[in-house]
């Protein structure tokens, strides 16, 4: 897995993690800390990564979801 | 509106509904004021000293998750803990992999060096999206002493040194005896859950 595509499937199970604790994360650190830089990831795969890349970062996130189900 | 509301929060879903007519005629019976002391203090009483320990942030996390460890450190803590990552993890070369700007950095470090790395890019670790890939294990940062580490089935048994090192760097000292657990600075005293 590419490293931007692995980085963004880390910040997307970062973004879960978060959605776990025991206290709430204010909403300026959920954007600051996970979610810019998810979009910033998923902007750059899709605008100079592969269709592959695409498929892989969904990916990433599909194998993140079981905490939530 | 849930059935579950208390008198006040009842009232003012209430009042909210109202037109500006209807509410002229409302306060005549009923002050904004009254109403507001009414909603506040149902909000308030809930509360109790346990649960209101955990309102807003703690000042240090460290958690388990299912294979590592989530971290909020302060930032200050950032470089002292990641500079400790090679030596425990026993990794020889690190890759770091930096977002900033819309632009990629990449960088291959061995692991007698990147104690210097971490001195040279101290800003960029501390406040960039930055990935670090240490051998089987991957820390992903989203600046601000909010990290997220990953360990591979060999170094998991790494995670109560791992987050006992966390604490360190932060001042405080404490022994994992479990596999699961979180601790928590709270108004400067260390809380630690462990099952």
């Amino acid at each position: 897995m590419k490293k931007n595509v692995k980085s963004a499937a880390s910040f997307f199970r970062l973004l879960v993690e978060h959605s776990q604790r025991p206290y709430e994360p204010s909403p300026e650190h959920v954007l600051k800390r996970m979610l810019l830089p998810l979009c910033d990831h998923l902007t750059e795969i899709v605008k100079e990564g592969t269709k592959n890349d695409t498929w892989d970062a969904i990916e990433g996130f599909v194998s993140e979801c079981h905490p939530l189900e | 509106m849930s059935v579950q509301l208390g008198v006040g929060q009842a009232l003012a879903e209430l009042v909210r509904r109202l037109t500006p007519e209807e509410k002229r005629e409302f306060v005549r019976w009923f002050s904004w004021q009254e109403l507001d002391l009414l909603r506040q203090e149902e909000k308030v009483a809930p509360l109790a000293a346990e649960t209101a320990r955990w309102v807003g942030e703690p000042r240090v996390y460290v958690g388990t998750t299912l294979d590592g460890l989530a971290l909020e450190l302060p930032v200050a803590s950032v470089p002292t803990f990641v500079k400790r990552l090679p030596d425990i993890l026993s990794a020889s070369s690190i890759e770091v992999y930096v977002r900033r700007s819309g632009r990629t950095a990449e960088y291959r470090v061995r692991g007698a060096g990147f104690a210097d790395f971490v001195n040279a890019h101290q800003d960029t670790l501390c406040e960039e999206s930055v990935m670090l890939e240490l051998d089987g294990a991957t820390l992903v940062s989203g600046g601000g002493g909010c990290m997220l580490l990953t360990l591979s089935d060999a170094n998991r048994e790494m995670r109560r040194r791992l987050a006992a090192e966390a604490l360190r760097a932060c001042g405080f000292d404490y022994e994992f005896t479990e596999d699961r657990f979180i601790a928590a600075v709270w108004n400067d005293a260390l809380e630690v859950s462990e099952r």
